[in-house]
């Protein structure tokens, strides 16, 4: 009956992978050819933003001029969408139990003496781990976070921004959290407190949108953001300033929100079927 | 500030959200208040913009980043739409107010109250930023914050809503996904993300592929955000199993959204790509048929309130694809209408629905004999939508299948004026029986127990006569709803001849 | 052979990248209709996101194009590749990642109520407990 089944999907797959095939080919003809330079969306939006990113906002990365400036109102809301997720995820799973209240109370019903907290990370996290993860970690935890950084710095002149730089830096605390130890190195982090932080980064980049508007432009208009003075090159110079605000925003939500999912799950795994 | 009130609707709840999480962690009930400000400045701005749109006769065009469209992503808000943000902001509004009294007063559980006003509070942003936006894939970006926070509300929810929700993540994310694909065609035709410009560059591709293949992907991806009959798998459970309080929300804006998305996308972008629109004309047309009499036919079925409630909208939904396939002036004018009607017609109805959860725990149509004598005005609203949805003249809900009837008739689609009139017979039987059993049933409420929540105080307690009213936060919203009922049917007229007609007739079919 | 490989590269350089998108799609569309299990079904799902996320790639495409990055030596515009796709689906892909994460989590919660991620075990229990 199971492998009837089976066959079934098999056999369906197929089919709908020829079909994919034929009807691919056929939207394919409708497209123009990959790589040619004279299409409409190679021509249009493209070229104005090629010709006029670096002039108009002193990034060299037309991507992140697209995105931060040009776009930047997108962007702002795909920001929202991960401080969305992270409380989503929280709302979600707050009220399954944690495995660690799960242990505490199984304690307290064999022995009632004090559970103790470093025995209880002992127990959820496991006791192997040794000394040369630890000490490995120890190298590794300052390189990641310096690196992280200079992403962030680096995000409108190359490759980077603040998405990767934010990811970068949760890593590193994934690293604390995955690999084993004896003793909290970096202290627990309540992932409601996370959220918080989540919240305050989102803010950061709305409030570099919304404080342009005081002073005659537009909502993310960094144009007209009001430290002229500081910095050089007039309104380009204050457009890649703007950019800057809203990637260090970006870094700390994305940073906040990938902690506080990993808070979640990690806490709340069973990770033996029970 | 006046010229940034179209940004402003969504800003000042953006920023009230934002900070929910730190305000509600310094003291529990600031975060929902900070929300519950936001959004009574967005209803604000929201009428402003509406009153300064009608005052100049003109769209208000708002250019984010000052970037001149379609480099940037412009903001476009006309007599239509803007009305569409302001119902939005209303209902946000009050669905906020109507929650406070379902949280947790535990100062320990902060979390679950700002996490709770955070998706609200989400929800109408999105839906604020689909309506106003003009840019394509602004739009698929609001469309997915609105859908994330859905899904959020709906699994929160009941005991089932975890596999609504995850079953409405799969369908949604299979509609979003074709949008962006509808998008992408559009993009690789005409090489501009922007509406106005999209529709100036299409006029000269008219019979292109790549344009009619897009706006197959649109209507498969608009069709299931608004749970268009075929497409309206995941809605019945996701609208039956949401949080109570939320669910007012959910099934009363988050699928009319998309629907003026769609009038949108088709009357001002594809207007002059004739293929196109005869093609939607006719797809549009059997959903629309299909999903009324299914819809209605189905809704008779169940005895459980929501489901009825569930069911019901699938066909009321029809309703608005039908006024898109007749197409003409009334047409559109009976879908924005019914927009309108219907949102509060079904916020009202899922308002009762909670109330009696809230303070009964009543799910089903049984269990509701004389409930009217405990809580009078739950029961008037619940009559008043009740009769609006069948279509009784007084009500917001006569004029807009009025008016659809009127663009079949002009049309000459008196196929159309038929399924209106026989549905209307059906929605009528599933609603007087619901009505039946709130009157005529013995009193089972009786002993039914009444669910101790927390704002019950010691003064509160004695009831009068049985009475046994919700709380103020409640009763507003309740109220509100059953006047604005009352209102749309009464000042329909002027509704369509100052503040729609213009609109409609210069951006959608000028 | 070789001759084969060529045509074959060349059909792929042309319009064939079109066609492997939209094959992905088709299994994506596939999966979470067919498979019975959440988390494949979850899976299938972004099969179906990366699929469009691709197909937006490659008509930002343009031959013998380089990054686009503005370098010391100034180009003309057509030397760069398209940035406004890649811009997009930057945007998408942090969005498809928001979903597959509330996703991951209703699989969780769903785990912990029925016990179950099979379709076919939670909706044969009568969806209770």
């Amino acid at each position: 009956m199971m492998d009837r089944k089976s066959k079934i999907k098999t056999a369906g797959l197929v089919l709908v992978i020829l079909l994919a095939i034929a009807g691919g080919m056929k939207v394919g003809s409708f497209l123009p050819v990959i790589g040619a330079h004279e299409t409409p969306a190679n021509i249009y939006l493209s070229n104005y933003y090629i010709e006029n990113a670096m002039e108009h906002t002193h990034a060299a990365n037309i991507v992140t001029a697209v995105l931060a400036d040009y776009r930047g109102f997108d962007t702002l809301f795909e920001t929202c969408v991960l401080f969305l997720s992270g409380v989503g995820t929280l709302m979600i799973l707050f009220s399954k139990a944690k495995v660690k209240d799960k242990t505490l109370l199984k304690k307290q019903q064999e022995e009632p003496a004090e559970p103790g907290e470093k025995i209880l990370r002992e127990e959820t996290v496991g006791s192997y781990g040794g000394s040369i993860l630890d000490a490995a970690f120890r190298i590794i935890m300052p390189i990641v976070m310096v690196y992280a950084i200079y992403v962030l710095f680096h995000g409108e002149l190359s490759l980077g921004g603040g998405f990767q730089a934010g990811a970068l830096l949760a890593c590193a605390y994934l690293i604390d959290r995955i690999v084993p130890s004896f003793e909290s190195r970096m202290g627990e982090i309540k992932e409601e407190n996370m959220l918080i932080v989540a919240g305050i980064g989102t803010f950061l980049y709305a409030f570099t949108g919304i404080l342009p508007m005081f002073f005659g432009g537009n909502f993310l208009e960094y144009g007209k953001l009001p430290f002229g003075r500081l910095v050089q090159g007039g309104a380009a110079g204050l457009h890649a300033a703007g950019i800057l605000m809203i990637e260090i925003g970006v870094t700390v939500c994305v940073m906040a929100v990938i902690m506080t999912i990993l808070e979640v799950v990690l806490e709340r795994t069973d990770f033996d079927d029970d | 500030m006046m010229e940034h009130l179209p940004v402003l609707v969504i800003l000042l709840p953006l920023c009230g959200i934002l900070l929910c999480p730190l305000l509600s962690w310094i003291r529990a009930s600031w975060g929902k208040r900070a929300v519950m400000c936001g959004l009574l400045g967005a209803l604000i701005c929201a009428v402003m913009q509406l009153a300064q749109v009608v005052q100049s006769g003109e769209a208000i065009h708002y250019w984010m980043g000052g970037w001149m469209p379609p480099f940037g992503i412009e903001f476009v808000i006309d007599g239509v739409n803007g009305v569409v943000v302001v119902l939005v902001s209303v209902i946000s509004f009050l669905t906020a107010l109507y929650s406070s009294p379902f949280q947790p007063h535990d100062r320990q559980k902060w979390f679950q109250t700002a996490g709770y006003y955070v998706l609200v509070g989400f929800l109408a942003v999105g839906l604020l930023g689909m309506a106003s936006t003009g840019d394509a894939f602004n739009l698929y970006v609001f469309m997915e914050i609105t859908a994330l926070s859905g899904y959020g509300l709906i699994a929160i929810g009941e005991e089932k809503g975890p596999i609504a929700a995850f079953r409405y993540l799969m369908t949604g994310t299979i509609g979003a996904s074709m949008y962006l694909l509808g998008v992408g065609f559009l993009y690789a035709a005409t090489g501009t993300l922007n509406m106005a410009d999209l529709a100036h560059r299409l006029s000269g591709l008219a019979d292109s592929p790549l344009v009619i293949l897009s706006a197959g992907c649109l209507i498969v991806g608009f069709g299931i955000k608004m749970a268009l009959f075929p497409l309206h798998g995941w809605q019945p459970a996701a609208h039956s199993y949401a949080h109570p309080a939320a669910d007012p929300m959910i099934a009363g804006i988050m699928i009319k959204v998309p629907a003026y998305g769609m009038l949108r996308f088709f009357f001002c972008v594809f207007r002059e790509t004739s293929p196109v629109m005869q093609l939607f004309f006719d797809c549009i047309g059997v959903m629309a048929v299909c999903g009324i009499l299914f819809g209605s036919l189905k809704a008779l079925r169940y005895d459980t309130y929501n489901k009825i409630l569930a069911y019901s909208s699938i066909g009321q939904v029809g309703y608005i694809a039908l006024g898109f396939s007749i197409g003409n002036f009334y047409g559109i004018v009976g879908a924005v209408l019914h927009i309108l009607s219907h949102a509060c017609m079904k916020t009202g109805l899922f308002y009762t629905s909670g109330a009696l959860k809230y303070r009964y725990g009543i799910h089903v149509t049984d269990e509701m004999g004389q409930i009217y004598r405990k809580m009078p005005q739950t029961a008037v609203t619940m009559v008043v939508c009740a009769l609006s949805m069948i279509g009784l003249p007084p009500f917001a809900g006569f004029f807009s299948k009025w008016y659809l009837a009127l663009g079949a008739i002009e049309n000459g689609q008196y196929f159309y004026v038929a399924v209106l009139i026989l549905s209307s017979l059906l929605s009528a039987i599933y609603f007087f029986r619901i009505l039946e059993k709130l009157f005529m049933n013995p009193e089972t409420a009786k002993e039914m127990p009444v669910i101790p929540t927390e704002e019950m105080s010691e003064e509160s307690r004695p009831l009068s006569g049985g009475r046994l009213e919700l709380p103020w936060q409640m009763l507003i919203p309740l109220a509100a709803v059953a006047l604005a009922v009352v209102g749309l049917g009464l000042f329909n007229s002027a509704l369509v001849n100052d503040v729609l007609r213009a609109a409609v007739e210069e951006v959608f079919l000028g | 052979m070789t001759e084969m490989i060529d045509k074959l590269e060349f059909f792929l350089a042309d319009r064939g990248i079109y066609m492997l998108s939209f094959v992905m799609l088709a299994i994506g569309i596939y999966g979470m209709v067919v498979c019975s299990n959440y988390m494949k079904k979850l899976m299938c799902m972004n099969i179906l996101q990366v699929s469009i996320i691709f197909f937006f790639l490659t008509f930002g495409q343009k031959e013998g194009g380089t990054l686009p990055v503005a370098l010391a030596e100034v180009l003309q515009a057509e030397e760069y590749i398209n940035p406004v796709p890649h811009a997009l689906m930057l945007t998408a892909i942090v969005v498809s990642l928001g979903v597959t994460g509330v996703g991951l989590a209703l699989l969780m919660k769903i785990r912990d109520i029925y016990g179950t991620i099979e379709e076919d075990e939670i909706t044969g229990k009568g969806g209770g407990k």
